[in-house]
């Protein structure tokens, strides 16, 4: 039995110019945001792609106020777009209901959406990473060996705990990290445990993204959203990420 | 359309499995459809006898086997077909059409209600067999 899938996928994502997985380890720090924010602030510039890889917990599309239809077919799925975002969640086809899939299903479903999503001449694919180091995680290093990593964490030691172990496994792979983004941040001081992760592994400082307490307030529309000071704060942050596209 | 890209990834997964064996001329290539993702096999030839042309596989004949879907619940065990759920409206068929493992979103299991069971066949496409010669 030979799964059609795997070529395809590979070659697929082989073909985009930078692939920049948003990871974390640990749940919660806000990579779905910044996925979203940064997605955004790239198409001002790029062609530029978004996949919600976190299957269980897709809310990418509630951050983009997507319409709930399928996409349009064409020789493939043609993502949606958003505000010049290529855009592609399982949402679509949840219809609003839970996915309550193992492993094996997961990977499947990961197969399924790359191997049929046409992402075209997309220069930047940003993939939102469900947390933890289970099959999603698997699959993106098996899959895609020419990934920019982007790490979230916020400044707490609980998170930063379990960033220290992704990026060790990032590093043992000797795949590329983009840099560190450190969100809800209370402070403008970078903490010792931050400062000691950051030299210890050798990942760049991206900056930090501070703690703002009416965020949710901006999420009716998609103009709100961008118009937000956590959005202009990310937007500060676009100089890192030009040169990858080449 | 999106069988367009399936036979893509047919074919050029048959390529690539034939070049590893030394296949240099595929004459036939046995495909699986799996019940739950209900591909369109016309759809899918067309797309192969269109990509086909100007490769080893240019003469190929393509054999289409269908696959029940069946399921196991991994909370009871109880063993069920897809014919015995009703999947109801077709944007429900659409959806697993394009996704199947959104049918844990859809269905149950019969028995016991849990949404963890494994479809345990007939879940989408494969190639179950190549054949060809290693002279071109």
């Amino acid at each position: 039995m030979i799964d059609p899938r795997e070529v395809i996928v590979r070659e697929k994502f082989a073909a985009i110019k930078c692939i920049i997985p948003v990871v974390s380890g640990k749940g919660g720090v806000g990579k779905s945001v910044i996925s979203t924010a940064l997605s955004l602030a790239l198409a001002e510039q790029y062609k530029t792609g978004l996949l919600d890889l976190d299957f269980w917990g897709a809310s990418d599309h509630v951050l983009l106020n997507t319409k709930n239809h399928f996409p349009e077919e064409e020789k493939g799925i043609l993502p949606e777009e958003v505000r010049g975002v290529r855009f592609m969640s399982v949402a679509y086809y949840t219809q609003g209901k839970p996915l309550p899939i193992r492993g094996r299903e997961y990977t499947d479903a990961f197969l399924e959406l790359m191997a049929v999503t046409r992402w075209d001449d997309i220069e930047f694919l940003v993939l939102d990473m469900p947390p933890g180091m289970a099959d999603p995680f698997l699959d993106l290093l098996q899959y895609i060996r020419n990934g920019n990593f982007l790490i979230i964490t916020t400044p707490s030691r609980v998170s930063i705990n379990v960033v220290t172990k992704i990026i060790e496994i990032i590093r043992e792979q000797d795949l590329k990290i983009i840099g560190l983004i450190e969100n809800m941040c209370t402070s403008k001081n970078k903490s010792k445990s931050i400062s000691n992760l950051i030299e210890s592994y050798k990942v760049k400082y991206l900056g930090y993204v501070p703690y703002y307490y009416h965020f949710d307030d901006h999420l009716d529309t998609l103009s709100d959203f961008v118009s937000t000071d956590f959005f202009q704060k990310i937007m500060t942050l676009m100089p890192y990420f030009k040169n990858y596209n080449s | 359309m999106h069988e367009w890209s399936l036979a893509e990834a047919v074919l050029k997964s048959s390529i690539r499995e034939a070049t590893k064996r030394n296949i240099k001329k595929l004459t036939e290539i046995k495909i699986v459809l799996g019940e739950l993702q209900g591909i369109e096999k016309d759809i899918v030839k067309f797309g192969l006898d269109n990509l086909k042309k100007g490769t080893i596989a240019q003469e190929a004949k393509f054999i289409f086997l269908k696959e029940k879907a069946t399921f196991q619940c991994r909370n009871c065990h109880n063993v069920w077909e897809l014919e015995e759920v009703d999947l109801g409206n077709y944007s429900l068929k659409e959806s697993i059409h394009f996704v199947p493992e959104v049918v844990h979103s859809f269905i149950r299991c019969p028995q016991c209600g849990s949404r963890d069971f494994e479809v345990v066949k007939g879940r989408g496409i494969y190639i179950d067999e190549i054949s060809g010669e290693d002279s071109e």
